[in-house]
């Protein structure tokens, strides 16, 4: 019997450990800088004023679609059964992007659809799901 | 306006191929003779080298090691260059600064990659998995969430340019199509037979909108380019190819931030300052060679050179006048959909022929103003060439 390879996971190691932290939790957490405010993800320096300060700060986990693209093809074994699949990014209210990967129908996929992050995702999600919401 | 007092005297190409090879320091130096040769040059007269491959590749083995396994000595300039897909563009850049500076008097830039040594497909030679940088900042992210490699995240930006703009898969189609026709008469190319549009259609999605036909070729091989002092230039039987100009342009961030982020690419800098640096304007290039790993690069490339105004590519490649007997030349070899994916050495080894007048079948006049990019990154990085036979413009 081969052990199916295992779905790659988020890195949940410091300094982002509580992003992963908070996903377990049902929280997407996002980065405030402490000197400027600046709200931004998995920077170890603020991309406004280069100090290395955060508060992590709990978001709205809402947002809409900045951009999405169809998988096709089995990057990684763990993905073959689930072909075709959506990737992109999501603008979330707070400001920055997130890669996202997305549970919604193939042909309802827009540019700025409203979504939210899919608290109940699919089992075998590793990643960050977001759902269709009403706008 | 700029005066070149170097040139590219040297040229020279391994066969490319899907076939298992030597080590890519192997075939670099195998490029290097080639080159030597093409140049009528010895290698001791070789001072200065660069070296550039591909930084997903998975052969080590070409690094400034080039210079031992070479057997050369006394050199006064040696680096090797890391710019993703504009490392081959810069290579000459640095080449051409460094020469006229003084620095070094005949400069070999040699670029080898063997993605296919490891028995991986094409596709997955360049998905690279969790050798990606973690662009959204969170190590994993991308990769837990099923994103792999640099398809997907230029697809990212095409779809927003098909959205925004209306640019359609028909407008890739008519790329692929021109890059194909060109390369009929390159016998480098992998691929020379037609291609018609409806081909293009039932070619199957990788990551939607990109077809396995919007997608460059990967293979073993390597492409060397001598850089040498005018002077030299003019003792050599080989018609010197000026770089008139040069140019750069990196925006940052492009995935995550900005209004119209990958839209507008690094080109829009690089581009313009190439020209004017050569004293011409985008309607003065006769010619184009454009690092096309993807169809919808070509696109936007064009637009960030000015051929056409923003939005607007696809519409100006979609009448044919890329290809054979079009208004505007471009990958006159097949480009990387066509001929052959080695990240940036690929059009400018073809810019270097048609400047030369060397391109015999496929020979463009006329051919003073040759433009050749690089594109590097998820669009990120760019640098610009301007190659002519004259040394200058003006």
């Amino acid at each position: 019997m081969t052990v199916p390879s295992a779905a790659p996971r988020i890195d949940d190691a410091a300094p982002f450990a509580a992003f992963a932290e908070g996903l377990a939790e049902r929280a997407l957490m996002l980065q405030r800088c402490r000197t400027c405010g600046t709200v931004q993800l998995g920077r170890i320096r603020c991309s406004t004023c280069l100090e290395n300060v955060f508060d992590w700060v709990r978001s709205n986990a809402r947002g809409h679609i900045h951009t999405f693209a169809i998988i096709h093809r089995a990057y990684h074994p763990a993905f073959a059964d689930r072909i075709p699949y959506a990737v992109g990014t999501v603008e979330l209210e707070e400001g920055p992007r997130i890669a996202a990967a997305f549970d919604i129908e193939l042909a309802r996929l827009a540019i700025d659809l409203p979504v939210r992050v899919a608290w109940h995702r699919p089992v075998d999600a590793t990643g960050l799901v977001f759902i269709e919401r009403n706008a | 306006m700029r005066r070149a007092t170097s040139a590219i005297v040297g040229l020279g190409i391994t066969r490319p191929t899907r076939a298992l090879t030597d080590p890519a320091v192997a075939l670099a130096v195998d490029a290097f003779a080639l080159a030597l040769r093409d140049a009528g040059l010895r290698k001791q007269q070789i001072d200065g080298v660069l070296i550039g491959r591909s930084p997903l590749a998975f052969d080590e083995s070409l690094g400034l090691n080039f210079q031992a396994v070479a057997g050369l000595h006394s050199l006064r300039l040696l680096n090797q260059i890391n710019a993703n897909g504009t490392t081959a563009a810069q290579m000459v850049q640095v080449a051409t600064l460094a020469v006229e500076a003084g620095l070094a008097s005949c400069v070999a830039c040699v670029f080898a990659d063997t993605p296919l040594n490891a028995g991986r497909t094409s596709g997955e030679a360049f998905a690279a998995g969790g050798r990606t940088p973690a662009y959204t900042g969170i190590p994993g992210l991308e990769a837990a969430n099923g994103m792999f490699g640099a398809v997907a995240a230029h697809a990212f930006v095409a779809r927003r340019h098909m959205d925004r703009y209306g640019t359609t898969a028909g407008d890739f189609a008519a790329v692929a199509v021109a890059d194909r026709a060109w390369a009929a008469t390159n016998d480098l190319a992998l691929k020379r037979d037609p291609l018609s549009s409806g081909a293009y259609f039932a070619s199957p999605f990788v990551v939607e909108p990109f077809r396995v036909l919007d997608c460059a070729l990967p293979v073993n091989g390597a492409v060397a380019v001598i850089v040498a002092s005018a002077d030299i230039a003019s003792t050599l039987p080989a018609t010197p190819v000026y770089v008139v100009g040069m140019g750069q342009g990196h925006p940052g961030e492009q995935p995550f931030a900005g209004e119209n982020p990958g839209a507008q690419t690094g080109a829009a800098i690089a581009g313009p300052a190439a020209f004017a640096m050569a004293g011409i304007t985008a309607e003065d290039v006769q010619i184009c060679e454009l690092y096309d790993a993807f169809t919808f690069i070509t696109i936007v490339t064009l637009e960030d050179y000015g051929f056409c105004a923003k939005g607007e590519g696809g519409a100006f490649v979609a009448g044919g006048r890329l290809g054979p007997g079009g208004g505007l030349p471009t990958n006159t070899g097949g480009g990387h959909l066509s001929s052959y994916y080695l990240q940036g050495m690929t059009p400018l080894a073809e810019g270097i022929v048609q400047a030369r007048g060397s391109a015999r079948q496929r020979q463009v006049t006329p051919h003073d103003a040759v433009v050749v990019s690089g594109s590097g990154g998820r669009l990120e990085q760019h640098a610009t060439l301007v190659l002519s036979p004259q040394a200058s413009l003006a």
